[in-house]
C-alpha cells in the first residue's frame, strides 16, 4: 500500500499544537514535577501483606525515583508521542483527522500513561490487517520489544499484551485461510508471549494481579464491590458520556467497513475488547484512545478521513455524526483542560489543593479515603512521598479490601484496641496502623466523624486542610510537630483572631472555590472551631453552606453549655431558625436530613442539661423567664409575643430583640441590645449576658477590640457566662 | 453487507451506548459516595448487633453457672447512678474529706441524681449523674453522658471515686489534682465519643450504637453471659441444641485475647512500660501474665486460676492448687519453691502492687524474687 507521508515542517507544526494543548491541560501545575514511572508502593504488614508488582526498571538505581521530570517536559514528550502516532497514521491523514487525533490525545494524556503510549506506538504496525502486509521475523522482534518493554516499564502492560495476542492470532488465522500455512513468526510470538505470561504469573509476586488489571477493573465496575470507589476518578460523568458517544461513533463507523473485502475487515474481537475496557473503566480511556485511532487508521473510521464516504451513509447522517464527533472532542478537551466545575464557576485557575511541598524528608502517606492517589503525584505533594496504599485495585487480593476498610473504619472511630466482631474475630486498628507507621493520614474532608475523632487524638495533628482532604501528621516526628505547631496557630487564629499572631494560609489551608470552602468549614466545625468555620464560609446562598452555618451555631451552643453551664440564646435561636429553614427546603438526599436530626438532637441535649441548681432558677411567672423558656422549647412566636408587651422587663426585652434581630426584621438590633444593657433598670445578670452576646458577635465579625471590650465589661460583673468570657479574652489578648 | 447485519450492528450500537451511559452515571454516583464507608463495614462490633440476643434469665434453667453469675463483679460492673448500689455509697460524698474540701454535695429527685459544687461567689454549679462504673470490689466511679454537635455521645468522668479498700472517696485515677476551668471541667474530665464507646463497651454486654450515638435504652449493662458466649437467641430457641462455634475459644492465646479486650494486652502499652514490677500495668492482668515464665512454659490461661462464673470471693484462685499442677512437692521432676514454702505462693510470686490512691492489684507477672525478696 502506498504511504503518503507529510513533510517534516508539517510535523513541527503539529507538535507545537499538541504541546500547547498538552500544556493547557495542566496549566496551573506546569512548573511541578511528575513521575513517568509508577513509583514503588509498600504494603507490607505481616498480616495484610499485599502483593505488589514493582516495576523491574525501578531496580535500576538511577530510576528508583520513578523518573521524575518537569511536567512541561512530560507534556513535550506527550506531544512528540502524539505526533509520532500521527505519523504512524499518516497515510490516511487529513487535516480534520489530524486535529481530532491531537485534540483527543492531548485531552487524555497523563504522565503515567506516556510509556504505555510509547509501547503501543511501537507495536502499532502489528495491528495492520492488510492482506498484502506479510508478517516477517521483523514483526516478531517488534512484538517482543513491545511486550518486554511494557512489562518492564509500565503497570498497564496487559493492554499491550492483549493487543499483540489478538492481532497476531488474527493474522495467523487469516494467513491460514488464505495460504493454508501457519505464519511462523506470528506463531512464535504467541507462544513466547503466552508462556512468559504464565511463567511470570506463577513465579513473580504481583505479576498476575497486574496482568489482570483490566479484568479486575471491569469486574469491580460490574459487581460494585466494596472498593469500587478505589477506582481512580479524576474526571466527570460528562466526560464519560462524551467518551461513550465517541466510542459509539467508532462502532457506527465499523458497519461501513463490514461492506469491504473480508480480508481487509478489522479485527472485531480486538476492537470489542478494547472498547469494553474503555467503557467499563475510565482509567483506561487514555490508553484506549490511541488504540482506537490505530483501528481507525487501518481502515475502519472512514468518517474521519478525507476519502469518499461509503455509499450506505446518507449525507445528512454524515454531517450529524461529524458534528457530534467535533462536539465530543471539544467537550472532552475543555473538561480535561480546566475541569467541569471551574468552567461553570468561571474561575478556572484557582488552586484547590493545599500545597504540601514544604514537607521535607521522606513522607509515608496513608490515604484513608480512596480516590486520592492522583493528589499525591501532583505538584502539591511532598517531593518524597511514599504512598502506603493507593487507588490501584490490583493491590488487593480477595478479602483484603474488606479488611483494610474495617481497619480504616476502626481508626476513624477511634477504635484502636481489640474488640470482638460479630463473626467472632477481633478488630481494632492499632496493630495494623502501627505496622504501617504512617507519617501522614489523609482523610476526605467530608468525613467529619473521623476528623473529629482524630483531631482529639494527641498522637495526630491537623497540618493541612482543603476542600478534598484533611491531612493529619504524626506527633512522633519532630519536623512534622513543628509544622503542626504552625498549623495550630493558624487554626486558633481563625477561631480567635489575636492581632499579635503571625500566621499564613500558605501550605496549611486552601479555601479553593466556594464549594471547597464549604467543605473546609465542615472540617473546622468537626475540629470544634465554629468561629473559624464561619470565617471561611463563603457568602453564598446554598443549602450546604447554611448547613455548615447551622452546625457552627450548634457547636457554639454546645460549647457554651459545657463551659458556662448556660444556654447561649444567641446561638440557639440562630441554629434553630436555620435548621427550620433547611428542613423546609426538602433536600432530596438521605444524608442531609440525618445531619439535621443530629444537630437538633445536639441542641436538645444541650438545652436539657440541668446545669443550674434548682434554687437559682428564675421564677417561672416572670415574663423574662417565660420568654426564655419559650425560646429553649423552640416556641419562638410565643416568645416574640411577650416582647410586644411594653411593660416587660429587661430579660424579656433582650429575648425579644434577639428573636426579631436574628430574624432580620429589625434594624440596629445590636444597638438596641446594648441599649437594654445600658438601661439603669437592667439587672446585673442580664447585662452580663447581653455583653457576652455582643462580644461573641464582635468576635464572629472579627472586631477584636470590640469583642475584648465587651468581654471585659461582662467580667466586671461576673455571672453565668464568665468562663467563656475569660477563655475568649485569654485567646484574644495573649 | 446485507440488511440483517446492519440491524445487528445497530442493535449492538444502541446496547453499547446505553451500557456506556449507565456505567458512566453509576461511576459518577460512586464518585460522590463516601469512599470510606465508616458506617458500613464488613463486620460490626458484636455488642452493637441489634438482633440475636437472648433474655439471659433463660440461661439459669439449663446452666448452673448462671445462678451465681449475677453476684460476680463482671455482672455488676456498670449500674445506673440511681441504683441502690450506687446511691448507697454516693450519699456519703458530701461528708467525705475530699467532698468537704471541694464543696461537693449530692441531691436526688424522682428521676435523677445531681452533683452540686458550691462556687466561690456563693453560686453553685450542677450536673446530673447517669452511670456508675465499677462493681465496688475495687472502686466505683460516676459519669454523666453528653451529646456533641455531631450527635455523638461524649462522657464526663467525675473527679471523685469511692474506693473499697478505704471505704472513702478520693480522686479518680487519671484526674488532675486541680480541677479545670469551665462548668464541666470543675467536675472532671470530658472524654470524646471514641473513648466513651470504649468505656461503655467494656462495661456492658450489648451496646447498640449509631454513628457514635450510644443507645442506652438498648444497652445491657454489665458483663454477662452473652458478652463471652455471643448472642444466644438461636441457642435458646433450639433448646440448647445449637451452638455458635464462633464463640468457642480456639486456643489459650485466643482466650487471653478475649479477656484482654477489656483488661488490655501488651500491645497497648509503650514497650518501656512493659517491665516487671511496674505498678502502672498491674491493673492490666493479661499483660503481666503473657510475659510470665509460667505462661510461656505451660498451657495455662486466665481460666486456669479464675472461674469467671463465680464471684472472686467464692473462687479458689488464691490457693495453691493451680501452682502445684506444675510445681508439685511430691514430684521430684518438677521445680519447687526455692524458699521451701508449700503454700501462700502468691504472696511472693504475685504480690499486690499499689497502683495509686491505695488501690492494689495482684501483679500477674508471675516471677521469682531475688535473694533479698525483691521481684
Amino acid at each position: 500500500m502506498m504511504s503518503r507521508r507529510p513533510p517534516r515542517t508539517a510535523f513541527a507544526g503539529w507538535w507545537l499544537i499538541a504541546f500547547g494543548l498538552c500544556c493547557a491541560k495542566c496549566l496551573v501545575t506546569l512548573q511541578s514535577d511528575v513521575f513517568l514511572l509508577e513509583p514503588a508502593s509498600i504494603m507490607a504488614s505481616s498480616s495484610l501483606s499485599l502483593v505488589v508488582w514493582e516495576l523491574p526498571v525501578l531496580r535500576v538505581g538511577i530510576l528508583q525515583d520513578g523518573l521524575l521530570v518537569s511536567k512541561w517536559l512530560a507534556a513535550a514528550i506527550a506531544a512528540a508521542l502524539i505526533v509520532w502516532l500521527l505519523n504512524r497514521l499518516a497515510r490516511r491523514r487529513s487535516i480534520g483527522f489530524s486535529v481530532v487525533v491531537i485534540a483527543l490525545l492531548a485531552s487524555a494524556w497523563a504522565p503515567e500513561h506516556l510509556l504505555t503510549w510509547f509501547w503501543l506506538i511501537i507495536i502499532g504496525p502489528l495491528l495492520q490487517v492488510d492482506s498484502d502486509c506479510r508478517w516477517t521475523w521483523r514483526h516478531l522482534v517488534l512484538g517482543l520489544i513491545g511486550l518486554v518493554g511494557s512489562a518492564v516499564t509500565t503497570v498497564d502492560f496487559s493492554m499491550v499484551l492483549i493487543l499483540v495476542l489478538v492481532s497476531v492470532s488474527d493474522k495467523i488465522l487469516r494467513e491460514r485461510r488464505r495460504t493454508g500455512k501457519l505464519n511462523r513468526p506470528a506463531l512464535t510470538l504467541v507462544v513466547i508471549a503466552l508462556t512468559a505470561s504464565v511463567v511470570a504469573s506463577f513465579s513473580l509476586d504481583g505479576f498476575a494481579n497486574t496482568l489482570l488489571r483490566p479484568l479486575t477493573a471491569m469486574q469491580m465496575a460490574v459487581l460494585e464491590t466494596p472498593f469500587a470507589g478505589l477506582e481512580p476518578v479524576t474526571s466527570s460523568w460528562l466526560e464519560s458520556l462524551l467518551l461513550a458517544a465517541t466510542i459509539s461513533l467508532v462502532i457506527g463507523d465499523l458497519q461501513n467497513s463490514l461492506s469491504a473485502d473480508p480480508s481487509g475487515r478489522p479485527n472485531r474481537i480486538g476492537l470489542l475488547i478494547v472498547l469494553g475496557v474503555g467503557v467499563f473503566c475510565r482509567y483506561y480511556i487514555p490508553i484506549v484512545m490511541p488504540v482506537l485511532l490505530f483501528y481507525s487508521a487501518f481502515g475502519h473510521m472512514k468518517l474521519l478521513q478525507a476519502q469518499k464516504p461509503p455509499a450506505s451513509l446518507q449525507l445528512p447522517t454524515q454531517w450529524v455524526l461529524r458534528f457530534v464527533v467535533v462536539l465530543s472532542v471539544i467537550g472532552i478537551t475543555a473538561i480535561h483542560t480546566i475541569g467541569l466545575r471551574p468552567v461553570l464557576s468561571a474561575n478556572p485557575f484557582r488552586q484547590r489543593l493545599v500545597n504540601l511541598k514544604a514537607l521535607t524528608g521522606e513522607v509515608k502517606v496513608l490515604l484513608m479515603s480512596p480516590g486520592m492517589t492522583s493528589h499525591w503525584k501532583g505538584p502539591e505533594a511532598p517531593l518524597r512521598t511514599q504512598l502506603l496504599l493507593d487507588d490501584r485495585w490490583d493491590r488487593f487480593r480477595p478479602g483484603q479490601a474488606e479488611t483494610v476498610q474495617q481497619v480504616f473504619a476502626d481508626f476513624a472511630r477511634g477504635r484502636r484496641e481489640i474488640y470482638l466482631l460479630e463473626n467472632g474475630e477481633s478488630a481494632g486498628a492499632r496493630r495494623w496502623i502501627d505496622s504501617q507507621k504512617p507519617d501522614l493520614l489523609v482523610l476526605s474532608s467530608n468525613d467529619w466523624t473521623a476528623i473529629r475523632q482524630l483531631s482529639l487524638n494527641p498522637n495526630w495533628n491537623v497540618i493541612a486542610i482543603d476542600g478534598r482532604r484533611t491531612v493529619f501528621a504524626t506527633a512522633d516526628r519532630p519536623d512534622l510537630n513543628m509544622r503542626a505547631g504552625d498549623a495550630s496557630r493558624l487554626w486558633f487564629f481563625l477561631e480567635w483572631p489575636n492581632p499579635r499572631s503571625q500566621v499564613s494560609l500558605e501550605g496549611f489551608l486552601e479555601p479553593g472555590l466556594d464549594s471547597d470552602s464549604v467543605k473546609v468549614a465542615g472540617v473546622l466545625n468537626a475540629m470544634r472551631l465554629p468561629y473559624a468555620a464561619l470565617r471561611v464560609l463563603p457568602d453564598v446562598d446554598s443549602f450546604e453552606a447554611d448547613l455548615q452555618r447551622a452546625w457552627s451555631y450548634t457547636e457554639l451552643v454546645v460549647r457554651c453549655a459545657r463551659q458556662n453551664g448556660r444556654t447561649s440564646l444567641l446561638d440557639l435561636i440562630r441554629a434553630r431558625k436555620l435548621i427550620d429553614q433547611l428542613r423546609a427546603q426538602r433536600r432530596p438526599s438521605g444524608i442531609v436530613p440525618e445531619k439535621l436530626e443530629r444537630l437538633e438532637l445536639a441542641l436538645k441535649k444541650a438545652v436539657d442539661l440541668k446545669f443550674q441548681p434548682r434554687v437559682q432558677t428564675p421564677g417561672s411567672d416572670s415574663s423574662g423567664a417565660k420568654g426564655r423558656r419559650y425560646v429553649l422549647e423552640g416556641r419562638f412566636k410565643e416568645a416574640e409575643d411577650i416582647g410586644v408587651d411594653a411593660s416587660v422587663n429587661s430579660d424579656a426585652r433582650m429575648v425579644s430583640i434577639l428573636l426579631t434581630g436574628l430574624k432580620g426584621s429589625a434594624d440596629n438590633w445590636q444597638d438596641r441590645l446594648r441599649g437594654v444593657a445600658d438601661s439603669p433598670d437592667c439587672p446585673v445578670n442580664v447585662r452580663h449576658e447581653i455583653l457576652f452576646y455582643l462580644g461573641c458577635l464582635a468576635l464572629e465579625n472579627r472586631e477584636v477590640e470590640q469583642a475584648v471590650s465587651c468581654f471585659q465589661q461582662a467580667l466586671a460583673t461576673p455571672d453565668g457566662f464568665s468562663n467563656l468570657c475569660q477563655l475568649y479574652l485569654s485567646q484574644l489578648t495573649r | 453487507m446485507n440488511l440483517g447485519s446492519q440491524k445487528v450492528i445497530l442493535v449492538l450500537m444502541v446496547v453499547l451506548v446505553g451500557l456506556g451511559v449507565s456505567i458512566s452515571i453509576r461511576l459518577a454516583k460512586a464518585t460522590y459516595r463516601s469512599p470510606l464507608k465508616t458506617d458500613s463495614v464488613p463486620f460490626v462490633a458484636v455488642g452493637t448487633l441489634e438482633t440475636g440476643w437472648a433474655d439471659e434469665s433463660s440461661c439459669i434453667g439449663c446452666h448452673e453457672q448462671a445462678e451465681n453469675f449475677p453476684m460476680t463483679g463482671h455482672a455488676n460492673t456498670l449500674t445506673a447512678a440511681d441504683s441502690n448500689a450506687s446511691w448507697g455509697v454516693l450519699a456519703d460524698l458530701e461528708q467525705s474529706q475530699i467532698g468537704r474540701a471541694e464543696q461537693v454535695s449530692v441531691s436526688r429527685d424522682s428521676s435523677k441524681i445531681f452533683l452540686q459544687r458550691r462556687l466561690s461567689d456563693d453560686s453553685a454549679a450542677q450536673v446530673p449523674l447517669d452511670w456508675c462504673f465499677g462493681s465496688g470490689a475495687h472502686a466505683r466511679t460516676w459519669v454523666t453522658t453528653l451529646t456533641d454537635s455531631l450527635g455523638q455521645t461524649d462522657l464526663l468522668e467525675f473527679r471523685w471515686t469511692w474506693y473499697h479498700h478505704s471505704g472513702d472517696f478520693e480522686l479518680t485515677p487519671g484526674q488532675p489534682d486541680q480541677c479545670g476551668a469551665g462548668h464541666l471541667a470543675q467536675f472532671g474530665l470530658q472524654f470524646d465519643g471514641a473513648r466513651a464507646w470504649r468505656c461503655f463497651s467494656c462495661h456492658s454486654t450489648r451496646l447498640p450504637t449509631s454513628r457514635g450515638k450510644l443507645d442506652f435504652e438498648g444497652m445491657h449493662a454489665g458483663v454477662t453471659c452473652q458478652r463471652c458466649h455471643g448472642p444466644r437467641q438461636k441457642h435458646v430457641d433450639a433448646d440448647g441444641l445449637t451452638t455458635d462455634p464462633r464463640w468457642a475459644f480456639t486456643d489459650r492465646d485466643n482466650e487471653v485475647s478475649r479477656c484482654a479486650e477489656c483488661h488490655r494486652d501488651v500491645g497497648e502499652q509503650e514497650p518501656s512500660a512493659v517491665r516487671p514490677g511496674n505498678p502502672d500495668i498491674a491493673r492490666f492482668q493479661p499483660i503481666g501474665l503473657s510475659q510470665s515464665e509460667c505462661y510461656l512454659k505451660s498451657d495455662m490461661s486466665c481460666t486456669t486460676c479464675h472461674d469467671v462464673h463465680r464471684p472472686m470471693s467464692a473462687q479458689s484462685s488464691r490457693r495453691i492448687s493451680q501452682c502445684t499442677q506444675c510445681h508439685d512437692e511430691q514430684d521430684n521432676q518438677q521445680t519447687h519453691c526455692g524458699a521451701g514454702m508449700l503454700d501462700r505462693c502468691i504472696d511472693c510470686h504475685m504480690p499486690a502492687l499499689d497502683t495509686g490512691r491505695g488501690l492494689k492489684f495482684v501483679d500477674h507477672w508471675i516471677r521469682i524474687p531475688d535473694e533479698s525478696g525483691n521481684l
